[in-house]
């Protein structure tokens, strides 16, 4: 008796009791809708409940304590779960925080609040992010450029960024596009807008976006971008001093020496990387990584790499997924080269045997960003105007999983570091 | 002799160093231009440059200098090329033109602003002038400046429509969309076969609100102010269809035939464009007044059936439209469903008025498809259809009324009649594989009402194998039907075939007591599990609606181990929620199919259901 008392008072400090029972939403392949649970979490965030993630248990999975509401959206929203007593939710914890697994718990507190910088003439099913959120049900706000120059971006925990181009070259669809009404009129708005606030160019107005940004991301803020959004950032960013946009977007010819002129110190993931000038060419650098001659479907797969969810918690919650190869898709901007990644960035996801990195994540100032490339994990090569991506036939998509780990992640609480 | 050998040698070698010169001068430009080409605009001007040097007469080197100064952004030495060049051709208004634009780029709107000036003062009736200078405004985005010169050009030269799609492309561009309705108006009035131009170009802004708002306003001021005008009316009409606003619409429309004495031809195609669009009350109204303004018409059948087209479909959308309140019918419809017959009476207008035409044929179908469907009077529909059947699928090549006799025997509970009647259909010609299908399985349900299951299978065997087509799903879930519940005896499976077929002959009370019967005869049976939720369906159509819900509340407690609870779970919540407007209780009811029956293929649609309710409870 006397031997098992301190052994009973260990079990006390190290695994509270939980009296009351427990919701655990499962996220490895018991799981019917992963996407969904994310948004179930979400919901259970905005109605003041603790959720904790279970990082690298069953998937990442989430627990949270029951109450019948929660059951009850559960199934509603078709999302498997299953309810534990006390002890058992009690073993899981103790399991997931022994020294010699790779797991952890983090407590998720509240929910961010989030911003998606999109034009007003957007559709959301055009973007991957944006298709995710509506189908998980997670609300989001949408902010444009006059929003991001008023810095209304103080309000929000997260901004996302999907195929947005910061260069002020509208995409680079001129080639193919340029005299479609879709194209014209996103070149009036644009221009009418950027006069509208001062601007000489669009272009000069999308370099004030993207420094709003990089302020905002210093200042604490979380983003996330996809596609073209991650590589003509940086491009933009570094082009701060020099004008490399050809006639047709703002008037005048590109600076002969804009190549030398980029300064690689602003941006915040890619150096040294080289321009594509030709205004013709649907490419912004040699950052990106789109096959040439397209890629194949069949044989296009990215690994996510382990970390220690001890140690490493962000890039462990980044990566939080049921399968870890995934299979690639292309975009405007596919991977990016890792030669020409910077080294204090953490490469979260990899086509094995290439230079082609997937899914990166950093730290600027006291935020982060979160870059993945590609336009549609659902759909191999989305081209203009094809039909949206319908979720509810891909309620178990691994690439769409990442984004949503995203969207939780800034509600994570910050532990103290293990030393 | 030697002189002469001399000269001859002198006259090769100048020959031969003169081709060297050339040669190497085209080769020189050769460079250039592949330097241009590839972009390497400082290696190209290099070479310009020597070219430039030895001939500074040719204006091919002079222009290939001034393009690379240009793209490398020397704006100062081009302004000073091209100033060079101006001093020796001063009567060239393209240099300054060229200038103008350098200063533009430079941000030097004033000193471009004296250089066109000059120019056009140099020709002001070469129109060429204007749309260069207008060119190097658009390409540097200033856009209100372009619209300036290119108005002056128009004015100039005296000619109103010169440049007008240069200039309302430029005012889009700045999102003056009222300027850019102002052009294109004008340009309509003046060229009236250019509507279909102008709608295009109208098209390029039509995405954006405010385009498409001003596209409206402005052509409506136009029209007011030439309401004589066909081609402005026309656009009008065609910018209110784009709205869906078909009311407007039709008011122009009607003012269209009037211009263009169309005798109700306008009015006519648009009355099929907004029914097609579901626009039934317009497209009733449309027609109605081709019928009082053109009596003596030859398209007076058509428009006459397809109003009483319109108001069928009003009734179906709404319930009796006004017109009809006070209308009666010669036909002897049922007194308990007073509804049709104004629809009705119309069909026998024209069947009376245009006998021999073929809206008749179409209006006597109607009549017997109302009668039938929609009254429940078999005798009647029968009497509409038979006059008619023969001819329709002989002359017009429609086997509809044809089936619809058929689906009338089976109703009156002829069965042998109605197999026979299939039969024919089958042999007719003009039934496409479509319609083929549909007759092959109303004949297995006869078959299955019969009890002759094993003939009702093989009926539907072959049309369960193409998976792709409307009735493989109808045919599957009776022959599934049949081989789930015809044993262990097919005594319970052919009395359920019998109320069936009683509810299709719309005897509903007697379906009713037979389905009770068998439900207390047959309690071990698994087609007991049918008669509940058929028992509750017939009941619904009774309108007994509480009765229904009681049926299913019984159903799911006396029937615990029906694979169909599912199934009578959803019904009764919809029932509950559609019928008994109870959204509290529906979504109880559908809360409890996601608790007990989490896989069950109705769970989609229980969900959709509760976020309904909630968004409108909320």
């Amino acid at each position: 008796m006397k031997r098992m008392l301190p052994l009973f008072l260990l079990l006390l400090l190290v695994a509270p009791v939980r009296a009351q029972q427990n919701i655990l939403i499962p996220m490895d392949l018991q799981q019917s809708d992963h996407l969904k649970a994310y948004g179930i979490v979400y919901w259970v965030l905005t109605r003041s409940v603790e959720v904790d993630w279970l990082l690298n248990y069953r998937g990442g999975s989430f627990l949270m304590p029951h109450y019948p509401f929660i059951e009850q959206e559960c199934r509603v929203r078709g999302v498997a779960f299953s309810t534990l007593d006390g002890s058992t939710a009690t073993g899981i914890i103790a399991e997931v925080e022994g020294q010699d697994s790779n797991s952890e718990v983090v407590r998720l507190e509240k929910a961010p609040k989030i911003a998606v910088y999109v034009p007003p003439n957007f559709q959301p099913w055009d973007d991957a992010v944006t298709l995710a959120m509506e189908y998980a049900e997670v609300p989001y706000d949408k902010v444009w450029d006059e929003e991001v120059l008023r810095g209304k971006l103080a309000e929000y925990d997260w901004l996302h960024l999907h195929h947005e181009d910061f260069t002020g070259q509208y995409g680079k669809f001129y080639a193919q596009f340029g005299t479609f009404p879709w194209y014209i009129q996103q070149v009036a708005i644009n221009e009418s807008t950027a006069k509208r606030l001062g601007y000489s160019k669009v272009s000069e107005m999308k370099k004030a976006v993207a420094r709003a940004i990089r302020e905002y991301v210093g200042g604490g803020g979380f983003m996330f971008a996809m596609c073209s959004a991650t590589d003509t950032y940086d491009i933009a960013l570094a082009a701060e001093h020099t004008d490399i946009c050809d006639r047709m977007f703002d008037g005048d010819p590109p600076d002969p020496d804009c190549q030398q002129r980029l300064d690689y110190s602003a941006t915040f993931a890619f150096t040294d990387f080289k321009l594509v000038m030709n205004p013709y060419e649907y490419e912004y650098s040699d950052i990106d990584m789109t096959p040439a001659l397209g890629g194949r479907p069949d044989a296009d797969y990215f690994t996510l790499f382990d970390f220690s969810a001890k140690y490493d918690p962000v890039p462990s919650m980044l990566t939080q997924n049921h399968v870890n190869v995934i299979a690639g898709f292309l975009g405007q901007t596919t991977a990016f080269k890792k030669d020409l990644i910077k080294k204090h960035v953490v490469i979260l996801g990899q086509k094995e045997g290439t230079e082609e990195v997937k899914y990166l994540h950093g730290n600027f100032g006291r935020g982060t960003f979160t870059w993945y490339g590609g336009h549609d994990p659902e759909d191999y090569q989305h081209r203009v105007g094809d039909p949206p991506t319908d979720l509810s036939l891909h309620k178990t998509s691994p690439g769409y999983r990442l984004i949503l780990n995203n969207i939780l992640f800034p509600a994570a609480k910050k532990k103290q570091q293990k030393t | 002799m030697i002189h002469v050998f001399r000269v001859m040698l002198l006259a090769v070698v100048f020959t031969a160093l003169t081709h060297a010169q050339v040669a190497d001068e085209r080769n020189t430009l050769r460079l250039a231009q592949v330097y241009e080409q590839a972009g390497k605009h400082d290696e190209a001007l290099r070479y310009y440059r020597d070219l430039f040097a030895a001939k500074p007469d040719n204006s091919a080197y002079f222009e290939g200098v001034r393009r690379c100064l240009l793209a490398l952004k020397q704006y100062t030495e081009a302004v000073a090329l091209l100033g060079e060049r101006i001093r020796r051709f001063p009567a060239d208004e393209q240099l300054l033109v060229h200038r103008g634009g350098v200063y533009v780029l430079m941000e030097k709107v004033d000193s471009a602003r004296a250089d066109w000036k000059k120019a056009i003062a140099l020709n002001p009736k070469n129109g060429q002038t204007y749309g260069l200078i207008a060119d190097h405004c658009l390409n540097a985005r200033l856009y209100p400046l372009a619209v300036e010169y290119l108005r002056e050009g128009r004015e100039e030269l005296r000619a109103p429509q010169m440049f007008t799609f240069e200039i309302a492309r430029a005012c889009a561009m700045n999102m003056d969309f009222d300027g850019a309705m102002d052009e294109y108006l004008e340009y309509l009035r003046a060229v009236p076969q250019s509507l279909y131009q102008i709608q295009q170009q109208i098209a390029m802004f039509s995405e954006v609100i405010d385009g498409i708002e001003s596209a409206l306003r402005r052509t409506q001021a136009a029209v007011k102010r030439h309401s004589d005008d066909v081609s402005l009316q026309y656009l009008l009409s065609w910018l209110y269809q784009e709205r869906k606003q078909y009311g407007e619409a039709f008011a122009v429309v009607r003012e269209v035939d009037r211009l263009k004495n169309a005798g109700g031809m306008e009015v006519l195609r648009f009355a099929g464009r907004a029914f097609d669009d579901g626009a039934f009350r317009v497209a009733a109204d449309a027609y109605r007044w081709i019928i009082e303004k053109y009596e003596k018409a030859q398209f007076l059948p058509q428009a006459e059936y397809h109003y009483a087209r319109c108001m069928e479909a009003l009734q179906e959308q709404q319930g009796v439209p006004a017109e009809l309140n006070a209308q009666g019918s010669t036909s002897s419809g049922s007194e308990a469903m007073p509804a049709y017959r104004g629809v009705i009476s119309l069909y026998e207008d024209i069947v009376r008025k245009h006998t021999s035409h073929p809206m008749a044929s179409e209006s006597q179908y109607r009549i017997g498809y109302i009668t039938y469907h929609w009254f429940g009077d078999t005798d009647g529909a029968l009497r509409a259809l038979q006059g008619i059947a023969g001819n329709r699928a002989a002359v017009f090549g429609k086997a509809d009324a044809d089936i619809l006799i058929g689906d009338i025997h089976v109703a009156r509970g002829d069965l042998e009649a109605a197999i026979t009647q299939y039969d024919a259909v089958l042999l007719s010609p003009q039934l496409d594989e479509k319609g083929r299908n549909g007759v092959r399985f109303r004949i297995a349900e006869v078959h299955f009402f019969q009890g002759r299951f094993d003939t009702a299978l093989s009926e539907l065997q072959p049309l369960t194998e193409d998976v792709g087509t409307d009735i493989a799903n109808d045919a599957l879930e009776l022959s599934a039907m049949i081989h789930q519940y015809r044993s262990p005896g097919e005594v319970p499976l052919q009395r359920y075939a019998q109320a069936l077929f009683l509810e299709r002959q719309r005897k509903l009370s007697e379906a009713d007591a037979l389905l009770q019967q068998i439900i207390g005869e047959y309690a071990s049976s698994e087609v007991v599990d049918l008669c509940y939720l058929s028992r509750a369906a017939v009941l619904e159509r009774m309108g007994r609606h509480a009765a229904a819900s009681a049926v299913y509340a019984e159903f799911l407690a006396q029937r615990g181990e029906s694979f169909l609870r599912d199934r009578g779970l959803f019904l009764h919540a919809v029932l509950t929620e559609v019928q008994l407007n109870d959204a509290a209780g529906a979504m109880v009811l559908y809360q409890r199919l996601l608790d007990e029956y989490p896989n069950s293929p109705y769970v989609p649609q229980a969900r959709d259901s509760i976020v309904r309710l909630r968004k409108g409870n909320s």
